[in-house]
């Protein structure tokens, strides 16, 4: 009889630790992505809550500012997923993006993000151009 | 004794003590995951909280400068929306300096825009800055 529990518990243990040990890899990349997101989420809502202005011109989504400041977000030839300023400084939001593309309607940005692992994201976002039209 | 011949008494306790283990272990990791659903709990209610008082707020601003546009002076008045209490403060100068405290028991947001009545333009808008 103990035998007999002692064999079920360490298989049970064995058993326990290789999935463990196999899901974490997988969960390292997905919280990674996951994080990814959440940063394009953050930054992209809180420049298109304040954006006045809001254009696609190109490969890229123009963003204008009250301040006067102007920020583009485009993918790059690396498959990241950038923002940059007209006056300086590039913040990457994202790596391995595979496509992006975004419309805008009425003021209200629409984007669809495409990562290399086939997840797919859809952000939509009002911004303040679009609310006091 | 009949009863020894058929378990082995050091046998009884083994089994008995490897059950109890059991039991601990599931005790233990039940615990733990009513800890984590609770917390979590906490964590997206504070969210919601927050995403209230930020729609509330940008809610208010936004209906404030379209008075503006219009030719309007908006009313600069405690607004009560639900549990959300919305204070709005605007100075006389030119460009106009508003600034609008959405808040709840739990959370705080703050917009403070300011609007050039001559251009009729926003000249500044920042989200989520410090309440007055």
């Amino acid at each position: 009889m103990t035998l007999f529990l002692a064999v079920i518990l360490c298989s049970l243990t064995i058993r326990l630790m290789v999935t463990v040990l196999h899901a974490e890899s997988g969960l390292e990349t997905q919280n990674e992505q996951t994080a990814m997101l959440q940063n394009i989420e953050r930054v992209l809502g809180e420049d298109c809550h304040t954006a006045i202005a809001v254009e696609i011109a190109g490969n890229e989504l123009v963003l204008r500012l009250p301040s006067g400041e102007v920020y583009h977000y485009a993918v790059n030839d690396r498959s990241q997923f950038v923002r940059y300023g007209e006056s300086g400084g590039v913040t990457v939001l994202a790596n391995a993006v595979q496509s992006v593309s975004a419309s805008t309607v009425q003021g209200v940005v629409d984007m669809t993000v495409q990562m290399d692992t086939g997840h797919i994201s859809n952000f939509t976002f009002s911004t303040l151009a679009g609310c006091i039209r | 004794m009949k009863r020894s011949a058929k378990f082995r008494t050091s046998e009884q306790g083994t089994v008995i003590f490897a059950v109890l283990m059991v039991c601990t272990a599931m005790l233990i990791s039940a615990a733990t995951m009513a800890m984590v659903v609770v917390i979590l709990l906490h964590v997206e209610s504070n969210r919601g909280q927050h995403l209230k008082v930020y729609n509330a707020a940008r809610g208010i601003a936004i209906s404030d400068i379209r008075q503006l546009r219009a030719g309007q002076s908006p009313e600069i008045q405690p607004v009560n929306i639900g549990d959300i209490l919305v204070i709005s403060t605007c100075t006389n100068t030119n460009p106009l300096q508003f600034r609008v405290t959405a808040s709840t028991s739990d959370a705080t947001d703050t917009i403070s825009f300011c609007y050039d009545k001559i251009s009729k333009k926003i000249v500044s808008w920042l989200e989520n800055s410090p309440s007055a």
